[in-house]
């Protein structure tokens, strides 16, 4: 009697396990890069611009913005002109043709951004070649990057990178998966 | 004392199970993305990448057979004025290695035989979704292909560098018996490999 107990309770802990798995992979269709703000200062996110000398970039950025803004990611990305100390930096420069189009950039101490800040640089020996909209959508995943979120191969995410990424979708927005990645972070 | 019917705990055994086999499972899937607590200056990109081998091509300068000869040297890429635009600016980390051209598949056949700089990322960008596929360490031997720039300023003394494209799609590794490895395979259409499908070259046994 008591083995079939300790059976049976094992192999309902299994069947939970497996649902339990299942259920977290559904809904898993991000991945974190294992950094971000420290808790409480996402409210806003600061941004400033540095020396950016196409406007397209500031334009694409606030663009980015304010689309994770719309979202029901927590906090919000806030431009303050005059911070001295931002929580996101961004600049553009020349780093080369073929390249990357832009990039986030770190420090990572305990799980949080030293400094509580990120550095978002736009490539201007590349990205001018984009449209509007590509470089909305470049914006948007660089500002997942800074919400803590890694790369996807998962079609039609905000956070994909892969050669593709230009041509198969045409999103500018975070997708669904975007924002639970977002939310998931930052809660 | 009270007690349970017999029902009732088999129901509750159920249940109490249930959320703990579920729970457990989560709480183990989800502990992966968090891995690393501490690491150093992480980059992350967008890198440009290529849908064809031909728009590859058409997107660079050459294809070079190469043999990397030194051990890599980091610079701080500021960009045109080599200057940070704000304080703390981190810079783009990258690293210039020296290889020397062993033969010219396209491209200028004057290379052939001479030193030339190769630019590749820093190895201390995130080590979780950009990967060594866009690098090349000493010794290795390589077709790579590439365009020649000019450098930022304090980014190495070379009047210019070459830069495999891509991110990785334009290094392919020379194997001990002359063949070649694609270092990305799947992102493109076309296929490489010893079927004889797509060949970059046939290159000599070592």
């Amino acid at each position: 009697m008591k083995h079939r107990l300790l059976f049976n309770s094992v192999t309902i802990a299994v069947i939970g396990a497996m649902l339990g798995l299942g259920l977290t992979t559904g809904a898993y269709a991000y991945t974190t890069t294992g950094c971000k703000y420290s808790p409480g200062s996402i409210d806003p996110i600061s941004y400033r611009f540095f020396s950016v000398a196409d406007s397209s970039y500031v334009d694409a950025t606030k663009y980015s913005a304010n689309g994770w803004n719309a979202t029901a990611a927590p906090g919000y990305f806030a431009e303050e002109s005059l911070s001295l100390d931002p929580e996101v930096n961004v600049t553009d420069d020349a780093y080369g043709a073929n390249t990357f189009y832009a990039q986030v950039s770190y420090t990572c101490s305990g799980g949080l951004y030293s400094g509580n800040e990120v550095n978002l640089a736009w490539n201007s020996d590349e990205a001018p070649s984009r449209t509007t909209s590509q470089k909305q959508r470049i914006g948007t995943h660089e500002l997942g990057h800074a919400y803590g979120l890694d790369h996807v191969s998962t079609l039609c995410r905000i956070m994909r990178a892969d050669a593709g990424y230009m041509t198969d979708c045409t999103i500018t927005m975070p997708a669904t998966d975007d924002v639970n990645g977002a939310i998931a972070v930052n809660s | 004392m009270t007690s349970f019917p017999k029902t009732d705990r088999k129901l509750f055994t159920f249940i109490l199970s249930l959320v703990i086999g579920g729970t457990a499972a989560g709480l183990w899937l989800n502990a992966h993305p968090g891995d690393i607590p501490t690491r150093s200056t992480v980059t992350l990109s967008v890198p440009v990448g290529y849908l064809s081998y031909s728009d590859l091509l058409a997107a660079t300068d050459a294809t070079l057979q190469v043999t990397v000869t030194s051990s890599p040297l980091l610079y701080l890429d500021f960009g045109k004025d080599g200057l940070p635009d704000y304080k703390g600016q981190p810079g783009l980390p990258v690293e210039l290695v020296s290889a020397d051209v062993d033969d010219v598949l396209r491209g200028d056949p004057a290379l052939k035989g001479k030193s030339i700089i190769l630019r590749q990322p820093s190895s201390s960008r995130s080590n979780q979704s950009e990967t060594a596929v866009d690098r090349m360490s000493r010794g290795g031997r390589f077709v790579i292909v590439a365009s020649e720039v000019v450098p930022n300023p304090g980014v190495g003394t070379s009047p210019k560098v070459w830069i495999p494209v891509g991110s990785g799609q334009g290094i392919f590794d020379v194997n001990s018996d002359g063949s070649l490895s694609v270092r990305r395979s799947g992102v493109w259409p076309e296929i490489f490999g010893k079927d004889g499908s797509l060949r970059v070259k046939s290159l000599p046994n070592s």
